[in-house]
């Protein structure tokens, strides 16, 4: 197990340096000197070159990226450009809100699939099953930001969304104020985790070892329970880390919509100003976050299903990813 | 027995007793035409035919698991004297495991991947009886050492990949014999496995046949295993039993063309650098109503009377019948 995770670890810091490499090159090709946008208009020259001198601006490429890691060791992500203060301080504000916000939807997400997903795919090609699937199908085909708005006059309590926007521990308690925008999140993205648990079921429920169950007088609620939706959850469990993913990096809109002060809306700040050492702090906590949610996510499945714990079986997880895109691509059509 | 006399509507003469069983699909098929066979307490009763002849269907209706769009059109499957043909599903989880215990065909497919073999086994316990944790592991053990499972502490925690294909097929046994059913129904228990793993489930079939006098159906298409195994055989042939006897009378002394057949078609030391016999063509897919004899398209004796009408059984010896008409006519 520890060499697992120690083999693990070093792959996902290969992949952290790779996006770090990736952002600063895209940062070299984009044209715009910090420097000047952050002096006043009238600026002489002499400013612009001191500050230049301070963000080390005309530094050879592999000594900014040195520069960076060394810093990076010892927790110092730089100084942001627009704020004037240290990044890792201002990472650190705005994560509670952006955790906060996809814990909550993705809890929500739990609560609505799970339920939904075992009563279409028991009563499957039913009106109930159809109904759900169309439902679920029209939340996904409504943009987020428009599904907030639909969701603030439906409930009227837009003054509290306003009221979150000095920060996750002000004002009424968080399952409140983050109830809207959580949820805004949650109707987008619930139909593909229902998806996914649907078609698990239906497919598990082909299954022969059920013919067993049913030799050995287990009986049908039971069988649901136990065996087929426990057998169920590893594609489930997989598209649910994808999601958790996604809602950290880009859940941009709902933040703004909601001004909430999140890592989405700080990142927008950073690119618009072109604050680079701020913009490379936020991609690199999101990139942390994708790596270690889908590390769980192998670590969880492993625990469910032991054949995926073997080399020989890496076949099963390599279907299982081909299986993931193509269903992926099936459902994304449905939205065009 | 004391159970069976409580019960009091028990048959005491038969634990499993199928009366005209007729099984159809929606869409008219007839997969079992008229299947009617009793086993007896402590007796082996072999289901033998080729793919398609209904063994397979029949005993999904005896289990209770026929696929949706396939149901039960005529007859009655009388379990220890109770009909079990239209019983609620309650009654059905109440048998099954309990006093019926079943062993499919491909054990790699019959167990839980993601389940640890000893929860699959006292999965059952768990359901039918009131024991407690303790009582319940020392029974799956005890039970997982009668089948002779190796090194069985360890091996209950182990999940099904992880075990021999003969081991799998052990666990389904202990699984299915663990509550002491009256009647253990065996689908083709060896066809995935190789020839002394086949000779050792089959012995450990007799064994438990013998040491708790618990009634076996026994399906398969292999005759030299029915030979080794039963006391009784039903030849099936597109859904109709076409030879009944006891295992000695049949295979001695076959009367249908098709069990000659099937007989001849089994290599033995005699037949060594013969031409193995082959059967031409294959069953039929059923469709209406048998009008006549089914196997005389294949059949080499097959004469006019056989294409017109269907042959009723003619007794051949006490306790040995075969539906041919050529018994008719030696009769006469």
């Amino acid at each position: 197990m520890l060499k697992y995770i120690a083999k693990n670890a070093a792959q996902m810091l290969v992949t952290l340096l790779l996006i770090v490499l990736i952002v600063f090159i895209m940062f070299e090709l984009i044209p715009g000197n910090p420097a000047q946008i952050m002096s006043k208009l009238d600026a002489d020259q002499k400013t612009i070159e001191a500050l230049e001198q301070e963000f080390g601006i005309h530094d050879p490429l592999p000594v900014k990226i040195s520069k960076y890691f060394t810093g990076l060791l010892n927790g110092d992500m730089g100084r942001s450009i627009r704020f004037g203060k240290p990044v890792i301080d201002l990472i650190r504000q705005a994560i509670p809100v952006t955790m906060s916000l996809a814990i909550y939807s993705f809890f929500l997400i739990v609560i609505i699939s799970v339920p939904l997903a075992l009563l279409a795919s028991v009563k499957r090609g039913s009106f109930i099953d159809n109904a759900i699937r169309f439902t679920t199908e029209t939340t996904l085909a409504i943009p987020p930001f428009f599904m907030a708005v639909i969701l603030m006059l439906i409930f009227r309590t837009t003054q509290l969304g306003l009221k979150s926007g000095q920060g996750a521990s002000s004002g009424s308690s968080v399952l409140v104020q983050y109830l809207l925008p959580a949820l805004a999140i949650a109707l987008s993205r619930v139909t593909m985790a229902l998806e996914f648990l649907r078609d698990s079921i239906i497919e598990q429920k082909k299954m022969f070892y059920l013919k067993t169950a049913i030799g050995k007088g287990v009986t049908r609620s039971r069988i649901i329970l136990t065996h087929v939706l426990r057998n169920s959850l590893v594609p489930y469990i997989t598209v649910l880390g994808l999601i958790i993913a996604e809602i950290f990096g880009g859940s941009i809109i709902i933040e703004q919509v909601f001004l909430l002060p999140g890592l989405g809306r700080l990142l927008v700040t950073a690119v618009e100003s072109r604050d680079f050492p701020l913009t490379l702090g936020i991609i690199i906590t999101i990139a942390i976050v994708v790596i270690v949610v889908n590390f769980l996510v192998d670590l969880i499945n492993q625990f469910i299903d032991p054949r995926l714990r073997e080399k020989e079986h890496v076949a099963l997880r390599t279907g299982l990813g081909a299986k993931l895109i193509y269903k992926l691509n099936t459902i994304r059509g449905v939205k065009k | 027995m004391n159970k069976l006399e409580l019960t009091n509507q028990a048959n005491p003469e038969y634990t499993l007793k199928v009366e005209h069983l007729k099984v159809v699909s929606t869409q008219g098929a007839e997969l079992v035409r008229d299947v009617s066979l009793a086993i007896k307490p402590g007796e082996i009763v072999g289901l033998v035919g080729e793919s398609g002849s209904g063994k397979s269907i029949t005993t999904m209706a005896i289990v209770g698991i026929l696929p949706d769009g396939i149901s039960i059109a005529k007859g009655k499957i009388l379990f220890q004297g109770q009909d079990i043909t239209r019983i609620s599903a309650d009654e059905r989880c109440g048998i099954n495991g309990n006093k019926l215990g079943i062993i499919y065909q491909d054990a790699s497919q019959a167990l839980n991947p993601l389940m640890r073999i000893g929860k699959q086994i006292d999965e059952v316990l768990k359901i039918h009886t009131d024991l407690s944790l303790s009582e319940r592991q020392d029974r799956v053990l005890g039970t997982m050492r009668a089948v002779n499972l190796p090194d069985v502490k360890n091996l209950a925690k182990r999940y099904p990949h992880e075990l021999s294909g003969g081991q799998r097929q052990r666990v389904l046994i202990a699984m299915a014999i663990i509550n002491n059913p009256q009647l253990l129904i065996a689908d083709e228990p060896t066809t995935a496995l190789d020839v002394t793993v086949t000779a050792q489930i089959l012995d450990l079939i007799k064994i438990i046949n013998e040491s708790k006098q618990i009634s076996v159906l026994y399906i398969s298409h292999d005759f030299s295993t029915v030979n080794k195994l039963c006391d009784r055989v039903f030849v099936l042939y597109a859904g109709i039993p076409v030879e009944i006897g006891s295992v000695k009378q049949v295979i001695e002394n076959p009367q249908h063309p098709y069990t000659e057949l099937l007989l001849e078609s089994i290599p033995t030391k005699e037949k060594r650098g013969q031409k193995l016999l082959r059967m031409k063509g294959r069953t039929q897919d059923p469709r209406g109503p048998a009008l006549n004899c089914q196997f005389a398209d294949r059949c080499p004796k097959a004469f006019g009377r056989c294409r017109q009408e269907l042959p009723p059984m003619y007794q051949v010896t006490p306790g040995h019948t075969a539906a041919c008409f050529l018994l008719n006519n030696k009769g006469e």
